[in-house]
């Protein structure tokens, strides 16, 4: 099968710091995708660069054969690509359901915008929350609203930035479900950066495992547990 | 600008009203109403890129400037009056497109300071480009309207047709784009939303606004020199808009009439007026941030609120 989404020799430097080292991957559609690795080695600048929020220094990104490196956030959105973030960002004055309706209207497919805000409520579980101003949301909410205006654009791509972020087991719980959901139910291949093993152990289809920006092992959970690279990353040497 | 429904008839209403009282006051009156209503074309304008988008733009009186001498210049060149109001519309859109490429990537105060040096090289070419602009003295305006009735009737109207089209902008496609970058841009350009071009879209709209109301007082004054385009001119601007209150509809007008029609109602000396303008304006922002109206509309929800007292 052809890859959702192909990267090659992608690079990004900020000063002297290689954030991003030339990493490569292939993602098939339809995956739940994880990317783990210690504070600074590259996982968010990866993300980054893969919605337009940074441009690379080299390499190159392609979605579903077509290169989107170094195009404006606002195009990958256009493209299919939809990101959450690590610190939560709504407009905290709107109501949830006015932040998905210009998610939805400025995002891929225009038409069926409505149904789009629907699907995005019903999949977060945010239904009877549409009404309320972003910033009455409890944390764990705001956390799941940010992934409802994510899918409000209709991507075919998400990308989540440490979605369990203060989240209670409970809460990261039922965080687990509504992914696996979103793409059980959508298709949507979902590539999660995420610091809580439990849960992405339990989640993802394979994993990339990153150290200094760069790669140090892929494979299933069950691969990346036992490899050894791995192990001493997080373990010291 | 929640009941939608009646906004347009209320404006056309306020418009007839605004002319009856341009027209039947006497002239001291008159001249008041007729800067207020100039200055709500301007401020109206403003509100769309420093009240829909949040970028507090202190420029506005250099569009206002560049429209005054671009209609002007083209009425002394023969150009029929619609084509003078296009040069005043036109030129100022332009010079504040390129003005919003050459501030593309400034925020907050960087780019209130920024603006506010476009105010000060506007001023400095109205004054220094004597061949063309007349120098400190200016030009006489060639009058373009056959009476001041029909003079009256164009500034009670396009004052009333501003308000109108920045409400209809805020509640089209472009406003909402331009709210969502207000509340954060990084975000909404993540939500798709082309905060770079919207962002020039607003530059060009508020500027085509002050161009306009540049030719409004050009032609009211008869006569234009630089020193009624001073920069603190687009700085007095983005007060009164503060002080009206910010993307709402009415917020312009009320700026206006308390930031240019106070002052010359108390008969203060103009440096008098601007004193009390500033005090009155660091009070409203301390108190009431999001400026009068804001205030009105929280104290009036509060009230609502509140249970009824016992009796």
């Amino acid at each position: 099968m052809t890859p959702l989404l192909a990267v090659e020799n992608l690079a990004k430097r900020f000063g002297g710091v290689r954030a991003v080292d030339h990493i490569g991957l292939e993602i098939a559609p339809g995956l739940i995708y994880g990317i783990i690795g210690p504070n600074g080695s590259g996982k968010t600048t990866l993300l980054g660069l893969l919605s337009g929020t940074y441009r690379p220094t080299a390499g190159s990104i392609r979605l579903d054969g077509q290169r989107i490196d170094g195009i404006a956030a606002h195009r990958t959105v256009a493209a299919g690509i939809a990101r959450t973030f690590q610190t939560t960002r709504l407009f905290a004055r709107w109501t949830l359901a006015e932040t998905l309706a210009i998610a939805a209207s400025a995002g891929r497919a225009r038409a069926g915008a409505a149904q789009a805000v629907a699907t995005a409520l019903d999949l977060t579980g945010l239904a009877a929350s549409a009404g309320r101003p972003c910033s009455a949301l409890s944390n764990a909410e705001q956390r799941f609203a940010m992934i409802a205006v994510a899918l409000a654009s209709q991507p075919r791509l998400l990308l989540l930035d440490e979605p369990a972020v203060g989240m209670s087991p409970t809460e990261a719980g039922q965080l687990g479900r509504a992914i696996r959901r979103i793409r059980d139910t959508t298709g949507i291949t979902v590539v999660i950066v995420e610091h809580n093993m439990h849960l992405m152990m339990g989640l993802a289809d394979r994993i990339l495992a990153m150290n200094a920006g760069r790669r140090l092992a892929e494979g299933t959970p069950a691969e990346i547990r036992a490899d050894p690279a791995v192990i001493a990353a997080y373990l010291g040497h | 600008m929640t009941r939608g429904g009646l906004t347009y008839p209320a404006l056309c209403v306020l418009g007839i009203l605004l002319f009856l009282a341009l027209q039947y006051s006497n002239a001291f009156y008159s001249g008041i109403i007729a800067s207020i209503l100039i200055w709500t074309v301007a401020v109206s304008g403003l509100n769309v890129v420093a009240g829909l988008g949040g970028y507090p733009s202190l420029m506005q009186g250099g569009f206002y400037g560049i429209g005054a001498y671009a209609s002007t210049l083209a009425l002394n060149d023969g150009l029929a009056l619609p084509l003078a109001i296009l040069a005043a519309i036109a030129v100022a859109a332009i010079a504040g497109l390129l003005v919003g490429l050459a501030f593309a990537r400034t925020r907050g105060q960087y780019f209130a300071i920024g603006t506010l040096f476009f105010g000060v090289v506007v001023n400095l070419v109205l004054t220094n480009g004597a061949s063309l602009t007349g120098g400190p003295l200016g030009l006489s305006v060639p009058l373009a309207f056959a009476s001041t009735a029909d003079l009256n009737i164009a500034i009670a109207a396009s004052a009333a047709a501003a308000m109108m089209l920045v409400h209809a902008i805020g509640r089209s496609r472009i406003g909402r784009h331009l709210t969502a970058l207000r509340e954060d841009e990084d975000y909404a350009e993540h939500l798709g939303v082309p905060t770079g071009r919207m962002k020039l879209l607003g530059f060009t709209i508020s500027a085509g606004f002050g161009g306009f109301a540049g030719f409004l007082i050009a032609q009211y004054n008869g006569a234009i020199s630089p020193d009624l385009f001073n920069y603190t001119v687009g700085f007095v601007m983005f007060v009164a808009l503060s002080l009206g209150g910010a993307a709402r509809l009415a917020g312009p007008l009320l700026g206006s009439a308390l930031i240019v029609g106070v002052p010359d109602l108390l008969n203060l000396p103009s440096g008098a007026g601007m004193l009390l303008v500033g005090i009155v304006f660091v009070v409203v922002i301390i108190i009431a941030p999001d400026g009068l109206i804001g205030a009105a509309q929280s104290l009036a929800a509060r009230l609502r609120a509140r249970p009824a007292p016992a009796r």
